[in-house]
């Protein structure tokens, strides 16, 4: 009875010694990035062609007579001869520093180094000459996920940094109640709260000078280059071609992401929607209709009476969840209705040759659609290109950009739709 | 925190019954519930534990609910000695699994409005503690016990809108572990 007493005094000694030190901590790791900066000016000082390079992160496309230009993401331009769609041969490349856009009119080459957008003549492929350069006209890329630069510099990298913090755990905090996470640590609580139509009919992205991609902030109209930022659309003056003005430029809204021309009409993808503006005045397009839709990424083609929109979840952009293409009759722009939807994987650009509609659907690989029913496209079939991003569909050969390599299809027996080459990356 | 400790002095003052330790191996089941005490938050437990004894050991595997912190269940292995066979006086240790519940604070995927997703881990569970025990009939017992529990609570958050200081096309996912330390207080029967 004795040791018994003794356990229970024991007992409630150690038990008010553990109390006092008792307490719950918490730790968070996470990568803390720090932007790399460096001049605009020494940025344009390094565009210059030169012997190709290996493909390794191919982004948008654009091709004008026999050459494919691709685009290597923020490093520059493949330029590829494409004589022989069945061989293509990987000839030269220009460094453009930031480069993700571009198109080509008159031997002028137009593309954005970062903020910037650069008129490059490549009449003399070997030794490319910087024309004129229209500043700041990407001014938000200075402003790039919560870091500013001042104009003239640019975010070129970023450092990145292992980091991990210890979290602050009072009373009544460091635990989940009513569906909240409860905690005095302002990092730890963020989550709390939580084309190209290269076709269609025979005018849209195509110009007399070349085909973009529809997944494309370049549209060439006559004699203007329409470029859109996040929110704004510049309209740029190019009847001198090596000397392109700044016309226009209006804000548009926010998360703008691609544009496509069509007859006398700019549709315009935005995260939540599409944009339809008329050219009457082409310096300063004029807003018509809009349709809009969960917040998700979403480029979009057109022609007389369809528009068709991709729309695609991206972790890193995007919020939303749905994977869809989405057909909507345009016959009254100021008044767009959905008509249909149809699920898919997470589709990106796509293209139209007459009642042919190609969607690069990732890693599902490129969606081929029976549109002779415009209203109502029927899948026919699927190509297993792995990470398919961005189509050209030109003279019955569709130019696909995917994750791994360029790729080239005979489709002009769409019963028999035939490999022509692959360049691997 | 009172009452309990009350308790627990309760049944060793009216402990004067030696326990009849058994010289083959018997089965054992042990359950119990009681309150986890820490800085954060008090709540209640339960466990069961079922498995063999054998002289003055038992061995078994356990099966827990711990609301603390993160709704969770530990799955652990439990070996106790009574020390004193004439007080009953016994001693524990538990190691094992915090495995924690996917509860709509920590969806899967990114859903609706959601704006991240959440990949749980199993992390570590374990405790240690002394009780007392005092026999109901000759199978079985009412005990108390003490003991330190420490869990573990991980997780990855993959983060959509994470953009502030994050450039796109980076990892944005955090990972966050806390470590709970409490005071385990319990009251059961072991039959």
């Amino acid at each position: 009875m004795k040791l018994v007493s003794k356990t229970a005094i024991s007992i409630c000694v150690l038990s008010l010694a553990l109390t006092s030190c008792l307490k719950d901590v918490g730790t968070k790791k996470y990568k803390r990035y720090s932007p790399i900066i460096e001049k605009m000016e020494s940025q344009l000082s390094k565009i210059k062609s030169s012997t190709p390079l290996p493909i390794t992160n191919a982004g948008k496309l654009f091709v004008i007579g026999n050459y494919v230009y691709l685009n290597e993401k923020e490093k520059g331009i493949h330029v590829i001869d494409n004589t022989n769609p069945s061989n293509p041969i990987n000839k030269y490349f220009i460094t453009i520093p930031g480069n993700t856009d571009l198109v080509i009119k008159n031997n002028i080459l137009y593309a954005n180094c970062y903020t910037d957008i650069v008129a490059i003549n490549i009449s003399n492929i070997n030794n490319v000459t910087k024309t004129k350069v229209l500043e700041d006209v990407f001014s938000d890329l200075r402003f790039v996920s919560g870091f500013t630069v001042p104009q003239r510099d640019v975010i070129v990298g970023w450092n990145i940094k292992d980091t991990i913090i210890d979290l602050e755990i009072g009373e009544g905090q460091g635990i989940w109640k009513n569906g909240s996470y409860i905690t005095n640590d302002w990092a730890g609580g963020v989550f709390l709260t939580g084309s190209d139509l290269a076709n269609i009919g025979s005018a849209a992205a195509n110009n007399s000078n070349g085909k973009a991609g529809s997944t494309s902030r370049f549209a060439l109209v006559n004699d203007y280059l329409y470029a859109v930022s996040n929110g704004t659309l510049n309209a740029i003056n190019i009847a001198n071609n090596s000397q392109p003005t700044i016309a226009g430029k209006q804000q548009i809204g926010w998360n703008i992401e691609t544009i496509y021309p069509f007859k006398n009409n700019l549709f315009i993808g935005s995260q939540n929607g599409m944009f339809i503006y008329n050219l009457n005045n082409a310096a300063m397009p004029a807003l018509t209709g809009s349709f809009s839709h969960a917040r998700l990424c979403d480029p979009v083609i057109a022609d007389d009476n369809y528009a068709y929109i991709t729309l695609h979840s991206s972790e890193d952009v995007c919020v939303g969840t749905q994977n869809e293409l989405d057909v909507v009759n345009i016959t009254n722009l100021s008044a767009p209705v959905l008509l249909k939807q149809i699920n898919l994987t997470k589709p990106q650009g796509l293209a139209k040759d007459g009642n042919t509609l190609f969607v690069c659907d990732d890693n599902a690989g490129l969606r081929i659609f029976d549109a002779i029913d415009p209203a109502n496209p029927l899948l026919k079939q699927t190509l297993s290109i792995a990470g398919a991003y961005d189509i050209i569909c030109n003279n019955g050969v569709a130019i696909i950009s995917a994750k791994g390599g360029l790729y080239q299809y005979d489709y002009s027996n769409v019963n028999n739709i035939t490999k022509l080459s692959t360049i691997n990356y | 925190m009172q009452k309990i400790l009350l308790i627990i002095c309760t049944i060793v003052c009216h402990n004067s019954i030696a326990q009849n330790i058994k010289t083959k191996p018997v089965f054992k089941s042990i359950n119990s519930f009681g309150t986890a005490w820490g800085s954060s938050q008090n709540v209640t437990i339960f466990e069961t534990i079922n498995g063999v004894s054998y002289k003055k050991w038992s061995v078994g595997l356990g099966v827990a609910f711990d609301g603390y912190g993160q709704q969770s269940t530990p799955v652990f292995l439990d070996v106790r000695k009574t020390i004193n066979k004439k007080s009953n006086l016994f001693v524990y240790a538990d190691a094992g699994l915090n495995i924690p519940w996917r509860t709509t604070n920590f969806p899967k995927n990114y859903e609706g409005t959601n704006t991240a997703a959440f990949t749980l881990k199993n992390t570590f569970y374990g405790e240690v503690g002394i009780g007392l025990k005092t026999p109901l009939n000759t199978s079985s017992f009412l005990f108390a016990s003490i003991g330190y529990s420490y869990k573990t609570f991980s997780y990855q958050q993959h983060n959509i809108n994470r953009w502030w200081g994050v450039p796109a096309n980076f990892d944005k996912s955090e990972e966050f572990e806390f470590y709970y330390k409490r005071i385990a207080l319990r009251l059961g029967v072991e039959f």
